[in-house]
């Protein structure tokens, strides 16, 4: 068996987890035993621990004042906090709108509660429909008269 | 922190007191940087991660009961923010930047990052540089398990735990991660160095 179907049937990737201690008690074991008899996977495990403990970190941690700075960041974010700014700008807008409205005299363009118009010709309508006759409407000014036209009309 | 001191400030949190929600960010938002930066590469994406974990937690605290502990709810949340992160990178590049070959460097890495500090600089170096761009050569998932079992330290069960997944796939994906790094990394091997 050469060096390379040595380190195949001795399983690369059971020495991974060997490294990483990921091993279940028995495995580990095995391992152990194994490597005492097999050059070639102690030389493979050497090798993946050097690379593995060559490779650099990525990234660094914060410093005490970096964590306040981003503390804050986030404080800043929550939903109260953004409020807090929008209150007083929401406030100054709204009165800057009134102020305009009432330089350019824009209030008459708004509907107003005296005249109601649309109430009264609802009444108007609904009292048509309860006569019985709309051309008796154009004949009601004869009606103050009607005492008068009776008495002309019982002296021939 | 212990459990209690951390169960005593969620409950606060809950009431609304937001000094208490401060003191939860403090107490974990080094770590939670640290693991966002390991994941996505640079500084400033990390803190965006953390920040919108943060701000998930507030959000959700009412849900955070029981065992749950804030620090692996951050690391589940950091993970799954990473992970929609960099496929969401890997998908602009491949719109924008049109590159002819994998091995050309993105232009954006080659520009110096103005924040980082000397030690961060020092620590950018050339290998650091190139171990960014050999961990673009795995696939999300296996960065994330790779960087979570070697750089973080988390034993795979837990990173199963984390990704939702079984426990031998994520083996699977380690040793596939850890083979692709040796293979673009063979410098780092033997006497080479």
């Amino acid at each position: 068996m050469t060096e390379r179907e040595q380190i195949l049937s001795c399983r690369p990737d059971q020495l991974l987890l060997f490294h990483y201690g990921e091993l279940d008690s028995a495995d580990r074991l095995w391992i152990e035993q194994h490597l005492q008899q097999c050059a070639a996977c102690r030389a493979e495990l050497a090798e993946l621990q050097l690379f593995l403990n060559r490779l650099p970190e990525v990234g660094s941690e914060l410093g005490p004042a970096e964590v306040r700075r981003f503390g804050s960041r986030v404080m800043a974010q929550l939903p109260s906090n953004r409020r807090h700014f929008s209150r007083p700008a929401l406030g100054w807008s709204l009165a800057g709108a009134a102020l305009l409205l009432i330089t350019l005299n824009l209030p008459g363009q708004f509907p107003s509660e005296v005249p109601q118009p649309p109430k009264r010709s609802v009444k108007m309508s609904a009292e048509q429909k309860l006569l019985p006759d709309p051309d008796m409407l154009q004949n009601l000014d004869l009606l103050d008269n009607f005492d008068l036209v009776q008495k002309l009309d019982r002296l021939g | 922190m212990n459990p209690e001191q951390e169960k005593l400030l969620l409950a606060q949190v809950r009431d609304g007191n937001e000094h208490a929600f401060e003191a939860l960010v403090n107490a974990h938002s080094a770590r939670i940087i640290g693991l966002a930066w390991k994941l996505v590469g640079n500084r400033a994406d990390a803190e965006e991660i953390a920040q919108e974990a943060f701000l998930k937690l507030y959000r959700g605290v009412s849900s955070l009961r029981g065992e749950s502990r804030v620090a692996t709810w951050l690391y589940r949340t950091v993970t799954n923010l990473a992970i929609d992160h960099l496929r969401r990178q890997k998908l602009k590049r491949k719109i924008f930047f049109f590159r002819q070959s994998e091995e050309e460097q993105d232009p954006l890495e080659s520009v110096a990052d103005p924040a980082a500090s000397p030690r961060e600089q020092l620590l950018a170096g050339e290998t650091g540089r190139r171990l960014a761009r050999a961990l673009e050569k795995l696939s999300t998932r296996q960065r994330m398990i790779f960087t979570l079992r070697h750089h973080e330290e988390l034993p795979l069960k837990e990173i199963a735990g984390l990704l939702k997944l079984e426990e031998g796939t994520v083996k699977a994906h380690l040793h596939r991660a850890v083979s692709t790094l040796r293979k673009e990394l063979k410098d780092l091997q033997g006497d080479q160095v």
